[in-house]
């Protein structure tokens, strides 16, 4: 599988004026927004927490990780059971969500570490579609093809956080997550990471445990979807099974893959785009991901290397009309 | 009266040979191409849609059936001729590829959700309802009995298939070693074809045998496809008989389970049993060693 | 050989096949700690193999292989890395995605302690442990005069620089055995020689070298001690001079 398409996998660099006028929109959409707009971002927001941490996944196993849904969806289950049944704080529903998810995580990647290619994608797809099943059949538990409704709302000292005033608490776990993964792979940890990708076997001999890297990195991305999903939760106050379709990981794994795999700037533009743009043609959901599946198949006939590749030639070729 | 455990071994065996049969069209075409197509649960599904809606529309039900699988087939066709074709004449590397089935198996099954709408609707098997009595107390599905008799005439008929006709054969030597056969002649184009069309042709039969137990619907591929790959790597890739024994112990031990555990775990065997078959043997219940 | 220090490395009896291959037949050696040591023989004497087994890429049919007295037979590759077993790869295996300097950096650091949440947390941060390891690499990169070379990525670097670049990371752990499988291959005759003087440093340093080679200048000029493998087999194992002198047969598989 392609690895990077940029040599600076970590590097995040958007145009200033890029940045400018993303960063007023999003500090503006809490005043001017209407629900809708506001809904949007929020989504956004959890959409780039999982296309960022599937990214890191892909990015350094270069293999075809499936049950990237799976850990959302049950991140988002598991804060809605822990808050509405056992009436647990929404607040402390994030550590808990994220601990279970992580657990799992550990006990599907531990099996699977040495998994490659199709073995890896079908063990992987096998685990979503049984956590797919386990919740549209989880009676009570799950609410089945119903899903949660009504989950208490969470709030923070007095003040609940639903709606409008939520947004800014999406924003800044998305800023948070990514600012740690950007942290992540400049840290020693981050060097074990790409060294087992490049060469796992030149990685043992420098003293990195290579399975170890590898179910930790699954790990890591599950307990930033699960935070995704708690996001979901407590935003939407409501769940349905379609959270843990493994459909989902399909339309996300296409947002990293147009982005350029390993390619943080492209991965963050690909979200964007494939999440806006079928809002702004009015499209509903089941419409959204037909009109990816399209796209996925027009940008594997015309454009391979992703957006990201795209990208970087556009600029390397001012770069060089300008010097 | 049969014992509950033979019950749950027949309904094992039933639903394993739809699993089975899911896991041949996956073996056919990954043979012939090395290429796991993740649009079968997709063929399955339509050629069952179609079906409703012909029949809905009075068609007869047996022209309605051949009709339907012939137009899933064609639609399968028509997919390798616009995506995979091009792809493979590039050279286009595995993930691409896989990622354009993807893209073929999320455009053919939410393009049927917007065309033919929501529901599920039911669908009759082509034995209908009857039922065999069997010996002095028991009886059998005239349906279960159909979908032993069609997959035991799909399997033979696959393996006469890939060792006594030269299309056959071609498509074992395509996989095995592309280059050298298209040095001797053999036409990987038609290779292609041939898989894909006979693949798409398996899991639209399939359907029929499928949806009269649960019920059509444009997400109601999904499942059977995902398990009829777990009864592929579970059964082992290199004879035509590895989906067959893969599907079977797939069905059973999903049926057993189900049995005994409350249903919501009962999905978790099949997860169970395909990482016990990847970890300790990852070639397949009835691989030999890893080639 | 000195046979009052306990060995760094021995060998005992050591084999491997494969199907009906006998790459090793009952190989046993000991390596003194300080001594630079060779293993030469003709393509397919089992050299490789040899040296695999000691490095822990692959596990033997049959023996034993002792480290400081400690049984490392079982023991996987990452963890003998960590006990001070470091080796190189004929194809040195740079990790493409970094700088040079972070190549070396990542043989400097200590893995045995996964650092997660620093890193999700504080991860752009460099801690003081990071800084001295950027210090040790730094050394290393003087050593092997890849100095110049540390911003660049290495995915662009020439075939000799990423053999110099992956011995610096070898080089730079400090590391107790230190196997250098075929370093000369591929190096100009200034890299050889900055080779041959990084390989004395290391050893004044306190490292214990292991070197297969197929280049005899390198042998001549670095080894105290030369094993020397035909088919599987030793067939010479002492002072450099003694080895070939006696061994006459070996003229036709050493040449002169």
């Amino acid at each position: 599988m392609t690895t990077a398409t940029s040599t600076a996998a970590t590097r995040l660099f958007i145009p200033n004026t890029a940045v400018g006028v993303i960063v007023a929109i999003a500090l503006v959409i809490p005043f001017f927004g209407s629900t809708y707009h506001i809904t949007l971002a929020v989504n956004l927001c959890v959409t780039l927490i999982l296309t960022l941490s599937l990214n890191l996944v892909v990015g350094s196993s270069g293999q075809f990780h499936l049950s990237h849904a799976a850990f959302f969806g049950l991140g988002a289950y598991t804060s809605a059971v822990l808050a509405k049944t056992v009436g647990i704080p929404p607040l402390l529903c994030l550590p808990l969500s994220v601990l279970l998810v992580c657990t799992l995580a550990l006990l599907v990647g531990l099996p699977t570490t040495r998994l490659r290619g199709l073995y890896l994608a079908v063990a992987t797809l096998a685990f979503s579609l049984f956590v797919e099943v386990f919740v549209n059949q989880g009676g009570a538990l799950t609410g089945g093809g119903y899903g949660i409704q009504d989950v208490p709302a969470l709030t923070i000292s007095g003040t609940v956080l639903s709606g409008r005033a939520f947004y800014p608490l999406a924003l800044l776990l998305m800023l948070l997550v990514a600012g740690s993964l950007y942290g992540l792979m400049r840290s020693r940890l981050g060097r074990e990471i790409l060294a087992v990708r490049d060469h796992s076997d030149a990685a043992a001999a420098a003293g990195i445990n290579p399975p170890v890297i590898r179910t930790l990195v699954l790990v890591i991305a599950a307990g930033f979807a699960a935070i995704a999903g708690w996001l979901h939760c407590f935003y939407h106050l409501a769940l349905n099974a379609s959270l843990v379709s493994p459909e989902l990981t399909f339309v996300w794994f296409f947002m990293v893959l147009v982005g350029g795999i390993g390619n943080v700037r492209g991965v963050v533009i690909g979200t964007v785009l494939l999440t806006l743009l079928p809002e702004f043609l009015g499209v509903a959901t089941g419409q959204t991901i037909l009109g990816i599946g399209v796209l996925m198949i027009i940008v594997t006939l015309f454009a391979p290397r992703g957006l990201g590749g795209v990208l970087d030639d556009a600029i390397a070729r001012f770069g060089k009309a300008r010097s | 009266m049969l014992s509950s455990l033979a019950q749950v071994l027949l309904s094992g065996l039933q639903i394993g040979c739809i699993y089975a049969l899911m896991a041949l069209g996956y073996f056919v075409i990954l043979r012939a191409t090395g290429i796991l197509n993740f649009a079968q649960g997709e063929w399955m599904m339509i050629s069952g849609v179609l079906g409703v809606v012909l029949i809905a529309f009075g068609v007869p039900y047996y022209l309605a059936l051949l009709a339907a699988i012939a137009g899933a087939v064609l639609l399968a066709l028509a997919a390798e001729r616009a995506i995979i074709r091009p792809l493979q004449a590039r050279g286009a590397p595995q993930p691409i590829v896989l990622l354009s089935l993807f893209g073929t198996m999320l455009v053919a099954r939410y393009g049927t959700g917007v065309l033919f709408g929501r529901q599920d609707l039911p669908l009759d098997g082509p034995a209908g309802s009857g039922i065999t009595i069997i010996g002095e107390a028991n009886f059998i599905a005239n349906q279960t009995l159909v979908v032993y008799a069609i997959t035991a005439a799909a399997f033979f008929g696959v393996a006469i298939f890939m060792t006594r006709t030269w299309l056959g054969r071609s498509l074992r030597v395509a996989s095995i070693d592309p280059l050298a056969a298209s040095l001797i002649g053999v036409d990987l184009t038609r290779v292609r074809v041939v898989s894909f069309g006979l693949g798409a042709l398996i899991a639209a039969t399939c359907g029929w045998l499928y949806f009269p137990l649960y019920a059509v619907g444009y997400l109601n591929g999904s499942i059977p496809g995902i398990k009829g790959f777990i009864a592929l790597f579970v059964g082992g890739m290199a004879t035509t008989m590895g989906p067959l024994a893969g599907g079977l112990a797939l069905g059973l031990v999903e049926v057993a389970a189900s049995f005994y555990l409350p249903s919501i775990y009962a999905e978790g065997a099949a997860f169970v049993l395909l990482m016990i078959i990847l970890v300790a043997k990852p070639s397949g219940l009835t691989g030999g060693k890893e080639s | 050989m000195n046979a009052i220090a306990t060995p760094l490395i021995a060998v005992s009896n050591l084999s491997k096949h494969f199907g009906g291959i006998h790459a090793l037949t009952d190989v046993s050696l000991s390596v003194t700690p300080g001594e630079i040591c060779g293993v030469i023989g003709p393509n397919g004497a089992g050299k490789s193999t040899l040296f695999n087994m000691i490095a822990g890429g692959a596990a033997p049919s049959a023996g034993r292989i002792l480290f400081s007295g400690r049984d490392v037979t079982a023991m996987p590759m990452h963890q003998r890395a960590r006990t001070g077993i470091v080796r190189t790869y004929q194809l040195a295996h740079t990790f493409e995605s970094m700088s040079v300097a972070d190549n070396i950096l990542v043989g400097a650091e200590r893995h045995s302690h996964l650092g997660i949440l620093r890193a999700l947390t504080l991860g752009s941060f460099p801690s003081s442990v990071e800084t001295a390891a950027r210090e040790r690499a730094e050394a290393a990169m003087r050593l092997t005069g890849t100095l110049e070379l540390a911003a660049m990525p290495a995915s662009r670097l020439t075939f000799g620089q990423q053999r110099l670049v992956a011995f610096a990371r070898a080089l730079v752990s400090g590391p107790k055995l230190l196997l250098l499988d075929e370093p000369a291959a591929g190096l100009s005759s200034g890299d050889i020689d900055l080779l041959c003087a990084a390989v004395r440093a290391a050893r004044n340093a306190g490292s214990t070298v292991l070197i297969v080679e197929h280049n005899m200048d390198v042998i001549t000029e670095l080894c105290e001690h030369l094993i020397v493998m035909h088919l599987g087999r030793k067939i010479g194992d002492g002072e450099p001079a003694a080895v070939r002198a006696e061994e006459q047969v070996l003229e036709a598989y050493l040449g002169s």
